[in-house]
């Protein structure tokens, strides 16, 4: 799953340890789920909205969702 | 927009030199195997030639297979990546074996401790080469517990194009320290596992004692980690533990067809040991490697 956790991060000016240590999350996590490689569980997902104070569709992008939609 | 897109500058890193540094120290303890040198022998090499050629030889062979990996994984995935390195890194190490026998005065000093010890057999060579590398692992993360990033970029074999990879926070290092303590002491299980299988039987319970603590200790770093660890991890663990089970099982059903047949002998609780260790350390790191995006020590399970 695609998401704007880099951008999000670098427009704030936080480095991933940063963030790692506002979520109470690893480091390594918040990496994996920048590079797409790692989808978190809800209840993260939840927390990171909450952190930059968005919706979470407004930072993880549902392809599969846009893709049917477009079918 | 996907971060993942974006290009940040690529950064070298040391893990090549590092690596042949510790594979000439690793060399430095041997001695010429004795089977391959009297093999040259009778092949007409003489022993001035191939006695300096048995301790080069495995640098060389370490270093081709790190630089061939690198080479050949270059822009590939990190499994193909992982893959290369572990396939290429056991042929380097067969060659050391085939050259030399490594931490020669090891035994001379055990034996000073518990008497002479047996001929080792197959399992317990096995024994002393798991124990080896574990205690070689364990110092290595135990080197970025204490040293950090720069440790990191001293052991990382490729360039990195995400510098935060090289990144290890104070509060990190624990979590290397913990299972730098786990690997070591599993190590340390599995020698003193071996002494107890080769000392006379008047003397075996020292070891047997030294190696059930070292266990516990090991079980107990593990544990730590577990605790500390969050999702993502604990899905790494989960992962590479639910692989590992499925490998062994198929391979333990394998070998009970064959010895069914006849064809093997029944394996020992020793031999079950070595195997389920092996599997593990294989499939968890081929699945940690799957997941993150840069082949690193930080990629290593606990």
């Amino acid at each position: 799953m695609k998401n704007r956790l880099r951008v999000l991060r670098a427009e704030r000016e936080w480095s991933q340890a940063d963030l790692a240590e506002r979520l109470g999350a690893s480091r390594q996590t918040i990496n994996a789920i920048e590079t797409g490689r790692y989808d978190p569980s809800l209840p993260l997902a939840f927390k990171i909205a909450r952190l930059f104070e968005l919706h979470i569709e407004d930072i993880f992008i549902d392809e599969d969702g846009i893709s049917e939609a477009a079918q | 927009m996907n971060s993942s897109t974006q290009i940040a500058p690529r950064q070298n890193t040391y893990g090549v030199v590092t690596l042949g540094v510790l594979a000439v120290a690793v060399v430095a303890t041997g001695v010429p195997d004795a089977e391959t040198a009297a093999w040259l022998t009778e092949r007409g090499v003489p022993a001035a030639l191939s006695t300096p050629a048995m301790y080069v030889l495995p640098v060389l062979a370490i270093l081709a297979s790190l630089l061939v990996a690198r080479a050949l994984g270059r822009g590939r995935s990190p499994v193909v990546r992982w893959s290369l390195y572990a396939g290429l890194g056991a042929v380097g190490g067969f060659v050391m074996g085939l050259c030399l026998d490594l931490f020669a005065a090891v035994p001379n000093i055990i034996a000073a401790i518990t008497g002479p010890l047996a001929e080792p057999t197959l399992l317990d060579t096995l024994l002393w080469v798991l124990g080896g590398l574990c205690v070689v692992l364990g110092l290595m993360v135990g080197g970025i517990a204490l040293f950090g990033q720069s440790a990191v970029t001293a052991l990382q074999v490729e360039e990195v194009s995400d510098p935060e990879c090289l990144e290890v926070r104070r509060a990190e290092r624990g979590v290397f320290a913990w299972s730098a303590v786990g690997m070591i002491t599993l190590g340390l299980a599995c020698c003193a596992l071996a002494v107890t299988r080769q000392a006379d039987e008047t003397v075996r319970l020292a070891p047997a004692i030294v190696g059930c603590v070292m266990a516990i200790v090991s079980v107990v770093a593990s544990y730590v980690l577990w605790r500390g660890f969050d999702e993502m991890q604990r899905r790494h663990v989960i992962d590479g533990y639910a692989s590992s089970a499925i490998v062994a099982t198929l391979g333990g059903f394998a070998w009970a067809i064959l010895e069914g047949l006849g064809h093997v002998e029944p394996i020992s609780a020793t031999g079950v040991f070595l195997v389920l260790i092996f599997v593990q350390l294989l499939v968890t790191s081929y699945v940690t490697s799957s997941v993150m995006g840069q082949m690193s020590m930080i990629g290593k399970p606990a």
